[in-house]
């Protein structure tokens, strides 16, 4: 981990950066028909939105902690008045809030600076930051307040840090995309999830985990397998201990996307576990007309009766009687997930609320629920007993809504597909991947499999799809997407243009693997000259078409041309794949244009026996693993 | 989609100004909306499952406000079937502008100054409904039976929406975009009338719910999004969250068709107890008592409609492909109501059926060991499957008739799974062996091979 902190400055500049400069280059590249309204529509005296994500509540019941992600702040509301009435500058991207047992301490994680801030609660200042692993998420102090558990979505593990020394002690290992964390009322377990699928083989069932830690030992001693389930989120625990659930995804990206109707591209749901149903179980929530896109943030009254989800693409929140659904699963020993009209049997209302809905908290009397509606800078305050909206807290963002913040409400609705069942952020799960391959349908069926690509920083990486068949955004999320993918009419030219807009702003996260100085270790160093070479090792000149840097060239890594690389499969159309981007590439895996190589060693180990891919197979293991190792750094 | 040129289809706008007095259309309020109805001596609301007519000859339909009522087509010695535009200014409507005239589909704006032919059907053309994007659906009779048909009236082409046997007719346009249509269940019998969604290109036909059985008729969407329709002699909805109609616990006596309802829940319907005519009535829901509408002493007064702005449909963008044929995946036949032992299917044969009603053989193909099969069909003509057991014998047949469209793909979870049934995620089986569907066009002589 000594890299990955010495390269945060330079990060954390290119980070700051990078939005500014994919704008500015996506506003030059829309069509002349798509201009959004700047002037009219960017917020006020430049005030950053706020994008509240996630709560805490004190240990009195008076204050909510509220993180707010695209501020970089912890807003403190007063609930009785509802104001906001102190504003704590914390990390870049923070993600996730405890406080620690006695309320003296609040840690929030920092996705994007690696970090935990902690903030003494008496006086609302960062009196300490600790390190964690890459980009961490969710957060847990352990019954004794020594010890916190830091879900590192990038490092795809758990860092279990010494409140004390504000070191890192343990590092264990979690699911692909670790982010969720939940600490069961006895203080002996902790419950973990991630938001990508765990790698298995090409085109097998996606599978996930719920990892289970014994605080007493510090060490994971469960893995909970979550069948054909990608895209865990929020896990919560019942006040008795006896009952667990986890939101989750069932995405269906094995079958050709032929159509939306009846549950055909994701499955709204969630697990079960705990001694109230044995094992784990799995249920739907969504409707046969109606789906209940990404189930996110998750609560259970401390009375057991009641659960609330919040549906982050159909700006709902799902409430359901858990009596009810204990009773129904008890009667169906067979899987229900798949049954559209199960959820009659145990949802009691969809409560509307604003848009994003993620995170929930509950009032120590279980009467309140608070949601974070994330693109309205709100809370949604819920009588959970009424099951209804009984007032909004403005947490204080700009009173506009700019284009590019339209564009971002566009791109995590689900409104937009047939029947409200996915949304963008469906397969780019908070702007990013899913690690999924799918079968899209105009190809016909079974062919050309595709890998989910990143969004980060695209202008400059046109055209699109792995095929190169798209020049230019507008094409790739306009008549396609509603054509192929939403099976519905989607978006006019305003919203098309606010949310290319929008995907065009994407930044890089922060890349780890880069010295803050800009030089390269000498690892990296030996593989940048493998990746720039023209000749083989026994000084014969390397064909230019099978030089790494004539195809990955340019500023962002691609000559945006399409090239038979022999990594086609019998069920390609076509050989040419369109080169891709390599700028952070290390966060983008699996690899290939069906996803078929794991890691990128795989590429060149599995995948290029012909030296059509670059030239490899002269390599030893340590050069191919230099080469891995400078690859990581763009 | 293929668009078929019109021969009888959309005629040019026929402007016919001051057809009627120029009049204000007035209501008391949202909760009081200006209504339409057609009045008839004789209703038979099914009378278009043998393609006949459901009104007698005298069917007239008027508007009714805050100044009274007026016939909507004065000139018209018959008219019925209206349904008003999203932005709630004009009516289209079924009409003969001569008694001997077969029925056209007609477009008239509600203050009365204007009126339009939009049909010019060789036969009937009835029930006409708006589609997003200048678009509308209507029942076309062709050789004494209803087909559906929508018509782009900016581009003038019209296309054929279904293809099986027997009579089908439009209910209503989903607000999700799909066409509500009746039929019988199964298509081409005489069995009792079902209710049905099919895009608004033809494509993707099903049945609502597979909960079969009652007479099903009649649907309209209403603000919820369920479907309120007439089930045996009753009321009844399918919502959303459930597999089976749940039943409408209304005042005794006969519900004959659509519901209307307004902003505040209220629903106007046509009702009768006994051997009256139908009268219109209001009635909240819940409640055990109809309140007094419109009353007709001597005539049916039914298909009640107000006169409101209501929201545009989603519009269906259609993925047919420009192919002649198309491709059916079934995911998993053994998915099914009929609870098939497991390794018992072994092939699926495809029939079709000519003009005389004679059945005929297109193909067979292998089943796969996870009920998988992949079959390129052909298109814009009924078509039936039958499943098989390694000795040929027949393990199921389907009782009815699909069809799909020209350039179509299309998937199904199992055999008869039923909408509530999402698919699991696996590859289909049959995918991994080849990508390429089984011909089952008919073109050329396919035999079963067994797909285990």
């Amino acid at each position: 981990m000594q890299l990955a902190t010495t390269c945060r400055g330079k990060a954390r500049l290119i980070a700051s950066l990078a939005p500014v400069f994919a704008l500015i280059s996506a506003l030059m590249l829309l069509a002349p028909t798509a201009k959004p309204a700047r002037a009219q529509s960017e917020p006020e005296n430049n005030k950053r939105y706020l994008s509240p994500i996630e709560m805490a509540l004190s240990p009195d019941g008076r204050l909510l902690y509220v993180v707010c992600q695209a501020s970089d702040e912890l807003r403190v509301v007063d609930i009785q008045s509802g104001k906001v009435v102190d504003v704590v500058p914390v990390g870049h991207v923070p993600r996730g809030i405890v406080l620690s047992p006695d309320g003296r301490q609040i840690y929030v994680t920092n996705a994007w600076s690696d970090t935990v801030s902690v903030i003494d609660a008496a006086t609302l200042k960062v009196v300490r930051t600790l390190p964690t692993g890459l980009e961490p998420t969710g957060i847990v102090s352990d019954r004794s307040g020594q010890t916190l558990y830091v879900a590192n979505r990038l490092s795809n593990d758990i860092s279990v840090i010494d409140v004390n020394t504000g070191q890192e002690t343990k590092r264990l290992l979690a699911g692909q995309g670790a982010s969720y964390l939940a600490l069961s009322p006895d203080g002996k377990w902790i419950y973990g999830t991630h938001i990508y699928p765990n790698h298995g083989a090409f085109r097998a069932q996606p599978n996930s985990e719920i990892t289970v830690i014994d605080t007493a030992r510090q060490a994971v001693v469960e893995r909970k397998r979550l069948h054909n389930v990608a895209g865990v989120f929020h896990v919560a625990l019942s006040a008795d201990g006896k009952l667990g659930v986890a939101t989750q995804l069932r995405p269906k990206n094995l079958i050709p996307l032929a159509h939306v109707e009846h549950g055909w591209v994701f499955g709204d749901s969630l697990t079960l576990f705990g001694e109230d149903v044995g094992g784990t179980v799995q249920v739907p929530i969504d409707e046969l007309d109606r789906y209940f896109a990404l189930p996110w943030g998750v609560a259970i009254t401390p009375d057991k009766a009641k659960m609330f989800v919040t549906t982050a693409g159909s700006e709902n929140v799902t409430v359901i009687d858990v009596r009810k659904l204990l009773g129904f699963a008890r009667t169906r020993p067979q899987s229900f997930v798949n049954d559209l009209s199960a959820s009659a049997n145990y949802v009691t209302a969809r409560i509307p609320v604003g848009h994003n809905p993620r995170g929930t908290l509950l009032s120590q009397d279980g009467k309140r629920l608070y949601v974070a509606n994330r693109l309205d800078d709100n809370l949604s305050v819920i009588d959970t007993s009424t099951e209804r909206v009984v007032s909004t807290i403005d947490l204080g963002g700009p009173r506009t809504v700019s284009a590019l913040r339209r564009g971002e409400q566009i791109f995590f609705t689900a409104n937009y597909a047939f029947q409200g069942q996915f949304g963008c952020a469906n397969c780019h799960l908070d702007a990013t991947i899913d690690g999924l391959q799918w079968d899209l349908e105009p190809d016909g069926f079974g062919k050309d499999i595709v890998d989910n690509r990143s969004l980060e920083n695209l202008a400059g990486t046109e055209p699109f799809k792995w095929n190169g068949g798209n020049p230019d955004m507008p094409t790739e999320c306009g008549p396609r997407t509603e054509k192929f993918f939403y099976r519905s009419q989607s978006y006019n030219q305003q919203e098309l243009t606010d949310l290319v807009t929008f995907v065009y702003a994407l930044p890089y996260r922060p890349n780890r693997y880069r010295m803050a100085n800009g030089e390269l270790t000498p690892a990296q160093e030996r593989g940048k000259a493998i990746f720039e070479r023209t000749t083989y090792k026994n000084g014969q000149p390397i064909p230019q078409k099978n030089q790494c840097a004539f195809c990955h060239s340019g500023p962002k890594y691609t000559n945006q041309q399409q090239f038979d690389v022999g990594t086609a499969k019998s069920t390609d159309r076509s050989p040419l794949v369109d080169v891709p981007q390599l700028s952070n590439t290390v966060y983008s895996g699996p690899y290939l244009h069906d996803g078929s190589a794991r890691s990128l060693e795989e590429i060149w180990t599995v995948f290029n026996p012909k030296d059509t891919h670059g030239v490899s197979n002269d390599l030893t293991k340590d050069e191919l693993n230099d080469l891995i190792e400078y690859l990581k750094t763009l | 989609m293929r668009a078929q040129p019109i021969v009888v289809g959309l005629v040019s706008l026929i402007i016919i100004t001051a057809f009627a007095p120029m009049r204000s259309v007035l209501s008391s309020g949202p909760d009081a909306p200006a209504i339409l109805f057609t009045v008839a001596k004789h209703y038979e609301p099914l009378a278009w499952t043998h393609g006949a007519d459901r009104f007698s000859s005298d069917a007239i339909i008027f508007l009714q406000d805050v100044t009274g009522r007026h016939p909507l087509a004065p000139n018209f010695p018959a008219s019925a079937d209206p349904t008003v535009s999203f932005d709630g200014k004009r009516v289209l409507f079924a009409g003969k502008q001569k008694a001997q005239d077969p029925w056209q589909i007609w477009e008239a704006t509600l203050t009365g100054d204007s009126l339009h032919q939009v049909t010019s059907c060789a036969e009937d053309c009835v029930r006409p409904l708006y589609l997003p994007d200048d678009r509308i659906v209507y029942a076309k009779k062709t050789g004494g039976r209803f087909v559906m048909e929508a018509a782009d009236r900016a581009e003038g082409k019209t296309v054929q929406l279904t293809y099986g046997p027997g009579n089908f007719l439009p209910a209503d346009v989903l607000r999700d975009g799909r066409i509500l249509f009746e039929a019988t269940y199964p298509f081409g019998t005489s069995g009792a009338p079902e209710l049905y969604t099919v895009y608004s290109d033809g494509s993707g036909v099903e049945s609502y719910r597979c909960d079969h059985g009652k007479a099903r008729h009649s649907g309209r969407q209403i603000a919820s999004g369920d479907i309120v329709f007439v089930s045996g002699s009753g009321l009844a909805r399918f919502t959303s969250s459930r597999a089976e109609e749940v039943r409408i616990s209304a005042p005794a006596g006969e519900f004959p068709g659509e519901i209307a309802e307004t902003v505040s829940g209220d629903w106007l319907v046509a009702w009768r107890d006994g051997a009256t005519p139908f009268q219109l009535m209001w009635w909240k829901p819940g409640t055990g008592t109809l309140r007094p509408a419109v009353a007709e002493p001597n005539a049916n007064a039914v298909q009640p409609t107000l006169v409101v702005e209501r929201t545009v449909p989603k519009r269906h963008p259609s993925a047919l492909h420009d192919w002649p044929n198309a491709n059916l995946l079934c995911l998993n036949a053994y998915t099914s109501k009929y609870k098939f032992a497991a390794g018992s299917i072994h092939s699926l044969r495809l029939y079709t059926r000519d003009h005389t009603g004679a059945t005929k053989l297109l193909g067979s193909a292998p089943v796969e060991r996870d009920g998988s099969f992949f079959v390129q069909v052909p298109t814009e003509q009924p078509l039936q499957m039958e499943l098989l057991d390694s000795s040929g014998k027949t393990l199921k047949r389907q009782a009815g008739w699909f069809w799909m469209r020209r350039g179509e793909q299309r998937g199904c979870v199992g055999c008869h799974a039923g909408p509530e049934t999402a698919p699991e995620n696996a590859v289909p089986m049959v995918l991994l062996k080849s990508t390429t569907p089984a011909d089952m066009t008919g073109a050329a002589g396919h035999s079963a091979s067994g797909g285990q």
